[in-house]
């Protein structure tokens, strides 16, 4: 049995309790960017033009983090997340749309390689809450504006010249509103590797967006995103995070009139969306359930332990959970 | 004159703009930042163990492996400690003040963008008009044009054997033939040729090129010279000998690996010989655009005592520290202040003349030289002891003892003292040919023939005792294979 912890905490400007986190987890992602070579990651004056070119509202939040990290040229560079050190995952994620519309999605990943970091904040003028990865960057979340982003890796080896994604959510959930505007702004930065990511805003707009580094962005309102992307095209990683099977899963729950939220919710804690390969290293670590109406986000574990946050009611807490 | 030396020494003294030299040690320049305020380095190599408080390091976590020393000029400009710091010594200056300046050994348009990002200023001309002066074919043809003599020679495109002996019997070049290309380290891209078989082993490279300077092959001496084209004129730094291939010092046959500077070294009439060819040189450089700082080799003809170009390197050099820093220029001002002067646009009040008058006849006194210590064994072995930098003397068994940690190549005044300039350090992995360390002596290094002295002998001997290498594990071997070899980071041409 595999333990994780997991924290939920409230830091409006980051400070003391960021630093805290960032110390705990450096060393592995210092290892994770020079895997490669420190050559092979672009220098600090690179990342910083693209940073300035592409997201210049986050500059001074990107300093004052490289500043609570010591201040070094491999933490400036690694903090950028300009052309990071590739890496994958996968993930299941779905809009449930009959009703009162939420967005449900499966994080699939290294359970000791997730930062397990809920994170409540507010940097600029919008209060977000998000569940955390390279340190400052978001692999879902939602902003007081009922905005709710979440992002599935999408499948394809190709690498190119862009930002990790989890920075461009977390920048989209510091300056966006609406899906429109959110599906605008990630079209319009380049992401490093290919990646489904899902909105919806507290109008209920949903788009998902098929975004890669060789390709223009495939924009449509599909409420669910896995694998892969484009029609059938069968590769290693699709097969091996079975990423059709989930995605006709989705499918079949999304369209059975007999689903409720409820079922729907349930199902996302079972095989094939709960991820459970027989590789111990890589599976779900968590599900999340966000509601743009009550502006609060729910997460689930095996073993019917779950924690429910709200912009109305931060509680900070830690967790123990086992898989 | 003494009081134009002593005004110019203050002037840059003085100076208020903040001025980098970029490189991976501070070898060229070295003694300069003692001469010229806001001067400081910015290196890769640690040569002075963080004792030097003009030399700038910027932490690393690991070791990268550079292909180009552009690459560890890139990198360290690029570098958030770097650029920060930068900043911080233009913060006491307003925004009225000139740009602060940099100068490179190399540097190519990449690096030329970045330094325009950080507001800086090269001195020296763009990378493009410098390529175009570093080609040595058209060197050849502008020196010619001038009336600067290269040996016998004739640049052609040569598509075979057969057309390379008509080329040959045309020109009166004779058997045995020296081949050049256009562009390229020296010891890589000269081909010697004197029958057919040795053709065949070079044919490709030669018949790729467009053209190639096809020369006679003569029994010659190599000589070096630096000097400063500007507005007032072609300033020069004394000619020194070099010294080329010596196996104990290099593994390279014909590589370069140290100077020699004495008065004896050359007579009156050939010193004066490369004096007025390298004013020819300056002159027609600085009308086709190059400003500045620039090396000239020449080679001495045994046969027939004449004095020929044999190759222009449009930028700082190899002997640049000689030059610099010999007893002359101690006396009068470094010839690299001229450099400074063009590219500032400060007036120079000297006549090129009389500073060369005098340059000709003391430019070489004292006796001093320098010895580039190359790791000469074909494999590849981990250092397990180097001497620091500074000042060496030797015990009666003929080993090194340290006298004094410095990092100033002056402070060793007398014969039985040298000045080690330290380059691989402790626990490097050091590779057939990479530069180990720099040894600045007070005395002659070469014989009237060329032959290395007794005394020269004796500190090679002593130096390269005190660098103590081990084998690799197992373990480090299979590391290695990820690895290349850089070349050297001093001269590179």
């Amino acid at each position: 049995m595999i333990s994780k912890s997991f924290s939920f905490v409230e830091e409006l400007f980051p400070s003391q309790k960021w630093q805290a986190h960032y110390e705990e987890s450096c060393s592995a992602y210092r290892k994770w960017f020079l895997k490669e070579g420190e050559l092979n990651r672009p220098n600090y004056l690179q990342c910083e033009r693209m940073l300035r070119r592409h997201m210049p509202e986050l500059i001074p939040i990107w300093e004052h983090l490289v500043n609570l990290a010591g201040g070094d040229d491999l933490t400036a560079r690694l903090l950028s997340l300009y052309c990071p050190t590739p890496y994958v995952s996968a993930c299941s994620q779905a809009v449930w749309t009959r009703y009162s519309p939420v967005l449900i999605r499966n994080y699939d990943y290294t359970p000791s390689r997730c930062e397990g970091l809920i994170l409540k904040s507010k940097w600029h003028s919008t209060q977000v809450i998000a569940s955390i990865d390279c340190l400052w960057g978001v692999l879902d979340g939602m902003n007081e504006h009922g905005l709710i982003v979440s992002l599935s890796f999408g499948g394809k080896n190709e690498v190119g010249k862009g930002f990790g994604i989890p920075l461009i959510l977390r920048y989209i959930l510091e300056f966006c509103k609406t899906t429109q505007e959110a599906t605008d702004t990630l079209c319009r930065i380049p992401s490093h590797m290919a990646y489904n990511i899902t909105f919806m805003d507290a109008q209920f707009h949903v788009s998902t967006i098929e975004i890669s580094p060789s390709s223009p962005p495939e924009i449509s309102h599909k409420p669910f995103a896995v694998n892969h992307q484009g029609g059938f095209s069968l590769n290693n990683y699709a097969t091996f995070s079975k990423s059709y099977e989930r995605e006709h899963t989705l499918i079949t729950q999304l369209s059975d009139p007999n689903t409720t939220l409820e079922s729907f919710i349930t199902a996302f804690q079972y095989a094939p969306l709960w991820n459970t390969n027989e590789d111990p290293n890589f599976g779900t670590v968590y599900t999340a359930i966000y509601n743009p109406s009550a502006k609060a986000v729910e997460f689930r574990w095996p073993h019917q332990i779950q924690c429910t946050q709200s912009f109305a009611r931060f509680e900070p807490k830690d967790m123990e959970v086992h898989y | 004159m003494l009081n134009h030396f002593l005004r110019l020494r203050e002037l840059w003294k003085s100076n208020t703009i903040p001025l980098y030299f970029v490189s991976p040690t501070p070898f060229n320049l070295l003694g300069m930042e003692n001469l010229i305020g806001q001067f400081q380095f910015i290196s890769y190599i640690d040569t002075f163990d963080k004792r030097h408080p003009k030399v700038y390091i910027p932490p690393r976590t690991l070791t990268p492996v550079f292909n180009h020393l552009e690459e560890i000029n890139y990198y360290l400009l690029s570098h958030k400690r770097v650029i920060e710091k930068i900043k911080r010594d233009r913060k006491p200056l307003s925004s009225q003040d000139p740009a602060s300046k940099v100068l490179f050994l190399f540097f190519d348009p990449t690096i030329e963008e970045v330094v325009k990002d950080l507001q800086m200023e090269i001195l020296f001309p763009s990378h493009e008009d410098r390529t175009k002066h570093d080609n040595k074919l058209d060197i050849t043809q502008l020196a010619t044009k001038v009336g600067v003599q290269s040996v016998p020679h004739v640049i052609a495109k040569v598509r075979s054997y057969r057309m390379l002996t008509q080329l040959a019997k045309r020109h009166n070049l004779g058997q045995s033939l020296v081949i050049q290309s256009a562009y390229g380290d020296s010891g890589k891209t000269t081909f010697f040729v004197e029958n057919e078989a040795q053709y065949r082993q070079h044919a490709q490279d030669i018949e790729t090129e467009d053209q190639v300077k096809v020369m006679k092959k003569i029994r010659c001496l190599s000589t070096a010279m630096e000097a400063c084209a500007t507005a007032s004129g072609v300033y020069i730094g004394p000619l020194m000998r070099e010294l080329i291939g010596i196996p104990e010092l290099t593994p390279f046959k014909g590589g370069w690996c140290g100077n020699d500077l004495t008065l004896e070294a050359f007579s009156p009439d050939i010193r004066q010989q490369a004096r007025v060819m390298a004013e020819k040189l300056g002159k027609a450089l600085y009308k086709s655009g190059y400003r500045g700082y620039f090396e000239v080799d020449f080679l001495l003809d045994q046969d027939s005592n004449t004095l020929y170009l044999g190759e222009v390197n449009p930028r700082l050099s190899g002997i640049s520290a000689m030059t610099n820093l010999s007893p002359f220029a101690q006396e009068t001002v470094p010839l690299f202040f001229f450099h400074l002067m063009e590219w500032t646009q400060t007036p120079i009040q000297l006549s090129a003349k009389t500073f060369n008058d005098r340059v000709v006849r003391e430019g070489a006194k004292g006796q001093t030289g320098q010895l580039i210590l190359k790791y000469t064994a074909p494999d590849l072995r981990i250092l397990v002891s180097a001497p620091a930098t500074g000042i060496y003397t030797l015990d009666p068994k003929g080993n090194l003892i340290l006298k004094k940690l410095t990092s100033n190549r002056l402070h060793a005044k007398n014969p039985d003292e040298i000045f080690l300039f330290r380059i691989m350090n402790t626990g490097e992995y050091v590779y057939k040919g990479a530069d180990l360390g720099i040894v600045f002596i007070n005395g002659t290094l070469l014989s009237p023939t060329y032959k290395l002295t007794k005394a020269a002998k004796m500190w090679i001997t002593a130096v390269k005792h005190a660098f103590v290498f081990r084998e690799l594990t197992e373990e480090e071997t299979a590391l290695v294979d990820r690895y290349q070899t850089p070349g050297s980071i001093l001269k590179g041409d």
